[in-house]
C-alpha cells in the first residue's frame, strides 16, 4: 500500500500529484463511464424479461417477481407484500385478479383469503436472469441460422483472405518480375477508393456471376484486401533470402517454399491480418445488405437490422441478439488489446 | 507436436497437406513453363483477380452507369443518356437551398454530410487529443485506459447504433436520469436536431479511440527531454503545449483529421441503424441516398446514383491526394531529422 | 553568479535511496566537475540543482536562498544536456530565442542578445538552418548558446560532450574552458570521464553509490586521494595496488601510480621488487609495461620515452615510498597517513 501511494505520488518525479493529476483521473474515469457503460447497460437489459423491459423509469438489475408453492394450487403463485386494511404488511401470494380487485392468501395458512385493491399491492422482487430472452430467439426466430451465416462468411472470408494476400505478398516481397512495382502499386492504390463508387457495378457483376443472395457474393469481393497485402509483404521482407535460397538449392518447388517455409515464419503477421479480417467480415454491413435480400441468407448485423424495424416491441429478443453479436470481438479485445493497440500505434497510420 | 498429430487441428492439418500435395505437381508443371522469376505472377494472380472483378471493372462500369439512363441492371439495355444524370443532380436554383432543386434530397444530403463531416472530426480530433495528452501522462492503468476508448472501435456499426438506441429510447436510462434529476424526458431520435446530434456522438463514440492512438504515439515520439529543456527555458505549462507539443504534433494531427474526414463523409452503417435517415431527411447522409437511389427505392435509378457516387469520389480524390502530399513532406521531413 | 549549497541533500524513489546525504558547497564563479561510475547520481545531483527532481530530504541554496520548492523555470538556472535536446522545429535563431522569449524580452533585446551569443560561439553564419541540418558539435555549441543567452547564474552541464568523437571532444574542451574564464559564471559539469575532469575543474568532487567520496582540486584529488576508490579512479592507466604490511599493521593495501615507478635502481628510498613482463605497449612519447609480481599480482609501469625490452624478461622496478599510497583493507579503504 505504500508502495502504491509513492508511485501515485511519483508524478514526473516532482512530488506530490497537484491538480493536472486529479483532473488527469477525473477526465479518464469520465472517458471509463462513458465508454463501459452503455455496453454494459445493454448487457443488463438483456437478462430482463418483457415486462421489467417496459417499466419507466428502469431498473438497474435484472428482477423478476418472487413466486411461492401454496399447497393446493398447481403453479407457483407470484409474491406480494400487501397493505391491509388494519395498516398491517404482510408478503402474500395472489390467487386471482379481477378487475382492481385482487384475492390473496397467506401460503403458511393457505384456507384465509384476502380481497385487496390491486393499488394496495407491491411486487416482491428477487434478481432473476431472463435466460428465455436467449434461448428463445434460436427457436422463434431461426437464430441459429444468422450466426451461422455471420460465422460461414468471416471464417471462410479469412481463410481465403489470408492465403490469397500471403501469396501476393509473396510474390511481391521475393520476386523481381516485370511489372512488380506497377502491380504492388495498383493493389495500393485501391485503399484509396471510396467503396461507395463501386456498389452498383458490384451488384452487376455479383448478379452476373449468379452470387446474388448467396453468401459467396459476400465472400469473394471481400477477401483481396489491399492492408493485408501491405501488411504481409512488410513482414515477409523481412524473412532472409537465404532461407528461399538454400531451399531452392534443396529442388524445393516454389509452391513448396511458399507453403513450408514463407507461411509458417509470418505466423505473427498472419494472425495480425486474421485478427483484422475476423473483425472486418463479422462487422460488414452494407454490402451484405446490398447482396442479400433472402431473410435466410442475413448475417448477423442484417437480422439485428431488420428486426429493429419491425421488432420495435420486442426489444428482449433484440438486446439478447446484439450482444451475442458483440461477444466473439469482445472476447478478441479482451485477450489481445495490447497487441492491437501497440500494432495500430507503431504502424503509425494505415 | 507436428500440426497432423495435434488433436484439435489433427484433420484440417491433414486436410491441408493432401491439398498441398495435390497442388504441388501442376504448380511444379508451371513453374517450369514459366520459370522463377516469372512465377511471382501466378502468386500474384488470385489476389489480382479478384481486385480486377471487384475493384478495377466496376470503377469502369460504373462510368458507364453514370452516363446511362433507365431502370434496367445490365449496361447494355441502358440507353445512352450522356451528362444527363448529372445534370439531373445539378438542376438547380439555387444551389445554397435544397429545396429548389430537383433532386432535393441529393442536396440535402450533401449539406447535412458536410455539416456532419466538419462537426464530427472537429470533435473527435479535440477530444482524441485531450485524451492523447491526458493518456501520455505519468498514470496508473495506463494500457487499461488506452484499451477502455479503443474497445467501442472493435464493434460493429450495427452494434453501436442499437447499444445507443436503447439508451436515447423514450423509456431509456438517458430519460430515466433526466427523470430522476428533474427535468421531462426527450424524444431524442424524434427531434430533427437531437437526431442529427446524437448521430455525430455516437459516430464519435465508436471511432475516437483509434485516432487517440496515432495521437498517443505522436506524442510518445517527442523526446522527454525537450520538454525539460524548456522547462530550463523558462516556459510555462501553456507555452510548453503551444510552441512544443502542438508544433511537434501537427504531421499525426493533420494525417488524423484528413483520414477522419475521409471516413466521416462516407458514414452510412451507424447512421443508417440508429436514425435510418430520419426524422423526414434530417440525418440523411451522401451514401445512404446512393444505397436508396439504387437499391431501396421503387425505381432503381442505377445511373443517378452512380453518378452521384462519382461526385462523392472525386471530393474524396481531391482529400487523399492532400492527404498523400502531406504524407510525403512529412516523410521527408522525418527522415531528415532521422539523419542527424 | 551565485553560490550554491547542498546540505544533507537526500533523494529516494520509493523505497530505494539513490543520494545518501550529500554535503557540498560551490564558490561564486567556480568550474565545479561531479565525477565518477555510471550510477553514482552525478546526473541525479545535477537535475535535483536544476529543478527538475525534487530533494527529497535536505536543503538547497542559492545564493543563500533555499530553493527546494522553487520550479526549474523560476530558478535562473540554465542546462546543457546531454542529448543537447534542440528544438528540431525550429531555426537556430528561435532555439536561441526561445528562453527570452518566454520572459517577454522585446524584439530588440532578444535579437541582440541573440547575435552576441552566436558571435561568441561561431554560429552566425547558422542562424537560420534546422539542427537537423547542423554537425555534432555545432549543435553542441547551440545548446551551449542557448543557455548563454539567458544569462544564468549558475550553468549546468550533463555529459555534453559524450555524444563527440575523440578530437572534436578535447576541442570543445577547451572551448568550455575558455568560455568560462570569459564569462566567469559558476558552472557544474557532470562526466564520467576523469580526464575531462582533470583538465577542466577549478574543483572535482568524486561520487560513487550517491555518496561523496571525496572533494578537492584535481591534483589535491591526485595527490592525496582520500580512499581506495577516488586513488583507483583519478589518473589514467589506473593506480596500482599491491598488498603488503607496513610496520604496524599486518594487512594493507600499497598505492603507487605506474608512472610514479622507475625501471633499475633509484636513489630515493624505494622499495624493489622484480617483475616478469607480460606485454609492452610502445607509443614513442611514452611506454607501458604490463608485467606480474613473483605472487601474482598484477603491476603496470609507465615510463617516458621508449625501451629496449620484450614480453617475457624481467626487469627490476622501484617504487618510491614518497610516491607511495597506503590503504586500509576495508570496504572503505581509507588511505592511512604515511609514515
Amino acid at each position: 500500500m505504500r508502495n502504491l501511494a509513492a508511485m501515485l505520488s511519483a508524478r514526473r518525479g516532482r512530488g506530490k500529484p497537484d491538480w493536472t493529476d486529479w483532473l488527469s483521473y477525473a477526465y479518464l474515469l469520465l472517458g471509463l463511464v462513458l465508454m463501459f457503460f452503455p455496453v454494459l447497460w445493454l448487457v443488463l437489459s438483456s437478462f430482463k424479461s418483457a415486462a421489467a423491459l417496459n417499466e419507466f423509469p428502469p431498473q438497474l438489475l435484472p428482477y423478476g417477481q418472487k413466486t411461492v408453492e401454496v399447497a393446493g394450487h398447481e403453479a407457483p403463485l407470484p409474491l406480494y407484500r400487501v397493505t391491509l386494511p388494519d395498516g398491517a404488511v404482510r408478503e402474500l401470494a395472489e390467487v386471482r385478479r379481477i378487475g382492481i380487485q385482487a384475492t390473496l392468501i397467506d401460503p403458511a395458512a393457505p384456507e384465509q383469503e384476502y380481497k385487496v385493491n390491486i393499488r394496495d399491492r407491491k411486487p416482491v422482487r428477487e434478481f432473476r436472469l431472463a435466460l428465455g430472452n436467449y434461448t428463445e430467439i434460436f427457436n422463434k426466430f431461426s437464430f441459429g441460422t444468422f450466426l451461422w451465416n455471420s460465422v460461414f462468411i468471416t471464417v471462410v472470408a479469412t481463410l481465403i483472405t489470408l492465403l490469397f494476400n500471403a501469396m501476393a505478398a509473396f510474390a511481391l516481397s521475393k520476386y523481381r518480375f516485370a511489372g512488380r512495382d506497377t502491380v504492388f502499386l495498383l493493389i495500393i492504390s485501391t485503399l484509396m477508393i471510396p467503396p461507395t463508387i463501386i456498389l452498383v457495378p458490384n451488384f452487376l457483376v455479383v448478379s452476373q456471376l449468379g452470387l446474388l443472395n448467396s453468401l459467396w457474393g459476400v465472400i469473394w469481393p471481400a477477401v483481396a484486401t489491399p492492408t493485408g497485402v501491405f501488411l504481409l509483404r512488410q513482414y515477409m521482407l523481412t524473412i532472409p533470402d537465404e532461407l528461399i535460397e538454400a531451399a531452392r538449392m534443396d529442388h524445393a518447388s516454389e509452391w513448396r517454399i511458399f507453403w513450408r517455409i514463407v507461411m509458417p515464419l509470418s505466423a505473427p503477421a498472419l494472425a495480425v491480418l486474421a485478427i483484422f479480417s475476423v473483425m472486418w467480415r463479422w462487422n460488414d454491413f452494407l454490402w451484405p445488405l446490398i447482396v442479400l435480400s433472402r431473410t435466410e441468407k442475413f448475417t448477423l448485423q442484417l437480422a439485428l437490422n431488420a428486426f429493429q424495424g419491425e421488432l420495435t416491441t420486442e426489444w428482449h429478443y433484440l438486446l439478447a441478439m446484439t450482444v451475442i453479436t458483440l461477444v466473439p470481438v469482445t472476447l478478441v479485445f479482451a485477450f489481445l488489446q495490447k497487441h492491437i493497440t501497440t500494432g495500430i500505434a507503431a504502424s503509425g497510420v494505415k | 507436436m507436428s500440426p497432423a498429430r495435434h488433436p484439435l487441428l489433427g484433420l484440417p492439418a491433414t486436410a491441408a497437406a493432401a491439398a498441398l500435395n495435390a497442388i504441388d505437381p501442376p504448380m511444379r508443371a508451371l513453374q517450369r513453363l514459366l520459370g522463377v522469376p516469372r512465377i511471382g505472377w501466378m502468386f500474384v494472380a488470385p489476389n489480382l483477380a479478384i481486385l480486377g472483378l471487384f475493384t478495377f471493372l466496376p470503377i469502369v462500369v460504373n462510368f458507364f452507369f453514370a452516363v446511362s439512363g433507365g431502370v434496367q441492371l445490365y449496361p447494355w439495355e441502358r440507353p445512352f443518356t450522356g451528362a444527363e444524370n448529372l445534370q439531373t443532380l445539378f438542376d438547380c436554383e439555387n444551389y445554397l437551398d435544397p429545396m429548389s432543386c430537383r433532386k432535393d434530397l441529393f442536396w440535402r444530403s450533401i449539406y447535412n454530410t458536410a455539416e456532419f463531416a466538419l462537426l464530427q472530426v472537429g470533435l473527435m480530433v479535440a477530444f482524441a487529443l485531450v485524451t492523447a495528452l491526458v493518456l501520455n501522462r505519468k498514470i496508473l492503468g495506463r494500457g487499461f485506459f488506452r484499451g477502455v476508448f479503443f474497445y467501442p472501435v472493435l464493434l460493429s456499426p450495427v452494434v453501436v447504433a442499437l447499444i445507443w438506441k436503447w439508451v436515447l429510447q423514450r423509456e431509456g436510462v438517458l430519460n430515466a436520469v433526466l427523470a430522476a434529476a428533474g427535468t421531462s424526458p426527450v424524444g431524442w431520435l424524434s427531434d430533427a436536431s437531437w437526431a442529427f446530434f446524437w448521430c455525430v456522438f455516437v459516430s464519435i463514440w465508436a471511432h475516437m479511440g483509434f485516432y487517440t492512438l496515432i495521437l498517443l504515439a505522436g506524442l510518445q515520439a517527442i523526446p522527454a527531454d525537450l520538454y525539460e529543456a524548456a522547462e530550463m527555458d523558462g516556459a510555462s505549462p501553456w507555452r510548453r503545449f503551444s510552441r512544443l507539443t502542438l508544433p511537434l504534433l501537427m504531421p499525426n494531427l493533420i494525417v488524423v483529421l484528413v483520414l477522419g474526414l475521409i471516413r466521416a463523409v462516407q458514414v452510412f452503417d451507424e447512421v443508417f441503424v440508429l436514425t435510418g435517415g430520419g426524422p423526414g431527411s434530417a440525418t440523411t447522409f451522401i451514401v445512404q441516398f446512393i444505397y436508396q437511389t439504387a437499391f431501396a427505392e421503387a425505381i432503381h435509378q442505377y445511373g443517378l446514383a452512380a453518378a452521384a457516387s462519382l461526385v462523392l469520389a472525386v471530393s474524396l480524390l481531391a482529400l487523399t491526394l492532400v492527404q498523400l502530399r502531406i504524407t510525403r513532406r512529412n516523410l521527408a521531413g522525418r527522415a531528415g531529422r532521422d539523419n542527424a | 553568479m551565485a553560490a550554491l549549497q547542498l546540505k544533507r541533500v537526500v533523494k529516494r524513489y520509493g523505497e530505494t535511496t539513490v543520494i545518501h546525504g550529500v554535503d557540498l558547497e560551490v564558490r561564486d564563479g567556480e568550474f565545479v566537475v561531479f565525477v565518477g561510475p555510471s550510477g553514482c547520481g552525478k546526473s541525479t545531483l545535477l537535475r535535483m540543482i536544476a529543478g527538475l527532481e525534487s530533494v527529497t530530504e535536505g536543503d538547497l541554496l542559492i545564493d543563500g536562498k533555499r530553493v527546494n520548492d522553487v520550479s526549474a523555470a523560476q530558478r535562473g538556472l540554465a542546462m546543457v544536456f546531454q542529448s543537447y535536446a534542440l528544438y528540431p522545429h525550429m531555426t537556430v535563431y528561435q532555439n536561441l530565442a526561445f528562453a527570452l522569449e518566454n520572459l517577454g524580452t522585446p524584439r530588440a533585446e532578444i535579437d541582440a542578445k541573440v547575435q552576441a551569443a552566436a558571435k561568441m560561439l561561431r554560429l552566425d553564419a547558422l542562424l537560420e538552418r534546422r539542427p537537423t541540418q547542423l554537425s555534432g558539435g555545432q549543435r553542441q555549441r547551440v545548446a551551449i548558446g542557448r543557455a548563454i543567452v539567458r544569462n544564468p547564474t549558475i550553468f549546468l552541464f550533463d555529459e555534453p560532450l559524450s555524444n563527440l568523437d575523440a578530437e572534436l571532444r578535447v576541442q570543445m574542451r577547451s572551448e568550455i574552458t575558455a568560455l568560462h574564464d570569459r564569462l566567469g559564471t559558476t558552472m557544474i559539469y557532470v562526466t564520467h570521464d576523469q580526464v575531462e575532469a582533470m583538465t577542466m575543474a577549478d574543483r572535482i568532487v568524486v561520487l560513487r553509490g550517491g555518496r561523496v567520496e571525496q572533494i578537492g582540486t584535481p591534483l589535491e584529488l591526485y595527490n592525496r586521494p582520500a580512499n581506495r576508490f577516488v586513488a583507483g579512479f583519478i589518473g589514467s592507466p589506473q593506480m596500482n595496488f599491491l598488498s603488503g604490511a607496513v610496520a604496524g599493521r599486518e594487512d594493507v593495501l600499497l598505492g603507487i601510480r605506474p608512472e610514479h615507478i622507475a625501471l633499475g635502481a633509484t636513489s630515493a628510498p624505494s622499495l624493489t621488487l622484480t617483475a616478469t613482463i607480460d606485454r609492452i605497449e610502445q607509443l614513442g612519447a611514452a611506454s607501458f609495461l604490463y608485467c606480474a609480481l613473483a605472487g601474482g599480482e598484477k603491476l603496470t609501469v609507465h615510463t617516458a620515452g621508449q625501451v629496449d625490452l620484450a614480453s617475457g624478461e624481467q626487469v627490476e622496478v622501484s617504487l618510491p615510498v614518497g610516491a607511495t599510497h597506503v590503504f586500509d583493507t576495508s570496504e572503505a579503504g581509507s588511505a592511512l597517513p604515511r609514515g
